[in-house]
């Protein structure tokens, strides 16, 4: 049985009350959120926070699960749209850390093309933390996770227009806070 | 100079993906503090100020009921106290002239 209809299944079960369906499901997609949440999140209490919001309202929303769509593009919508909230809610929060002071993951540390990876997402991170909220959503989902505009339009609900243009706005500025900021010591 | 930076934006966004975060040991255990929480949700249920907005159109109803009711009271009760005031008015001048008050 493709994964699919095992979803489906699942699913159906899910939103009948059976809770070990909705754990399953949980099991099978919780890396694709956590990944995708750990984009927009500074700790590891926040990322657990932020995942667990997502999956309430998974939870919340099943019946209205309709299954035109694979069950994980359904999900990676609810998250997307979870995560945009969430960055909204920070915006006003807008404590940074100095350049200098970002702190590096020891598992990071192991060889130097991942020493030197790890050095590029920070900076990004850093970067990309000082954005608007849609354009932080826009250039994580078209940079770092690969998306297309399509792909993006989808999972926000925007136009394709307005995804080109706010990740073109994005880029912009982007590239303002890291000039600022003296990046190019860490683009070696 | 602008294709440069933009370039360099790219190699920048080209290295951090290469860059994978280990979430495998954040991910342990989820489901259970998920299901913790989602059965703590359900033993809590709405809370009460939820209740309270979502009661508003009630409330806002009987209002206008009880106004609308209020309303028709006092025009009718308007009415029958002119007919009092006036009716008293007219025994007290039937009196005084009676008595030559």
């Amino acid at each position: 049985m493709p994964p699919e209809d095992d979803d489906a299944e699942l699913v159906k079960s899910a939103a009948g009350g059976d809770d070990r369906a909705f754990t399953e499901l949980v099991a099978r997609h919780k890396r694709r959120v956590f990944r995708l949440a750990a984009r927009f999140t500074r700790s590891e209490h926040e990322l657990d926070d932020l995942c667990q919001e997502i999956f309430l309202k998974v939870y919340e929303n099943l019946r209205q699960f309709r299954g035109d769509a694979p069950f994980e593009h359904w999900v990676s919508r609810i998250a997307v749209r979870t995560c945009y909230d969430a960055l909204r809610k920070q915006r006003h929060d807008k404590r940074h850390l100095p350049l200098d002071e970002l702190p590096f993951e020891p598992h990071d540390r192991r060889i130097d093309d991942q020493l030197a990876a790890a050095e590029a997402r920070n900076v990004v991170m850093w970067g990309v933390a000082q954005l608007k909220a849609e354009e932080r959503l826009v250039i994580t989902l078209m940079e770092l996770e690969e998306k297309s505009v399509k792909e993006i339009a989808g999972l926000t609900g925007w136009t394709e227009v307005n995804v080109k243009v706010r990740a073109w706005r994005a880029r912009k500025a982007l590239q303002r806070i890291l000039e600022d900021a003296d990046h190019e010591r860490y683009i070696r | 100079m602008n294709d440069t930076s933009d370039d360099r934006l790219k190699q920048l966004f080209a290295r951090a993906r290469g860059a994978e975060q280990e979430l495998s040991l954040r991910e342990e255990g989820f489901e259970g503090r998920l299901m913790a929480r989602l059965r703590e949700e359900q033993i809590e249920g709405t809370p009460w100020y939820l209740w309270a907005w979502r009661s508003v159109p009630l409330f806002s109803v009987v209002i206008l009921l009880l106004s609308t009711l209020c309303g028709i009271q006092t025009s009718e009760t308007g009415s029958s106290l002119f007919q009092a005031l006036t009716s008293g008015y007219e025994e007290s001048t039937l009196v005084s002239y009676y008595t030559g008050e």
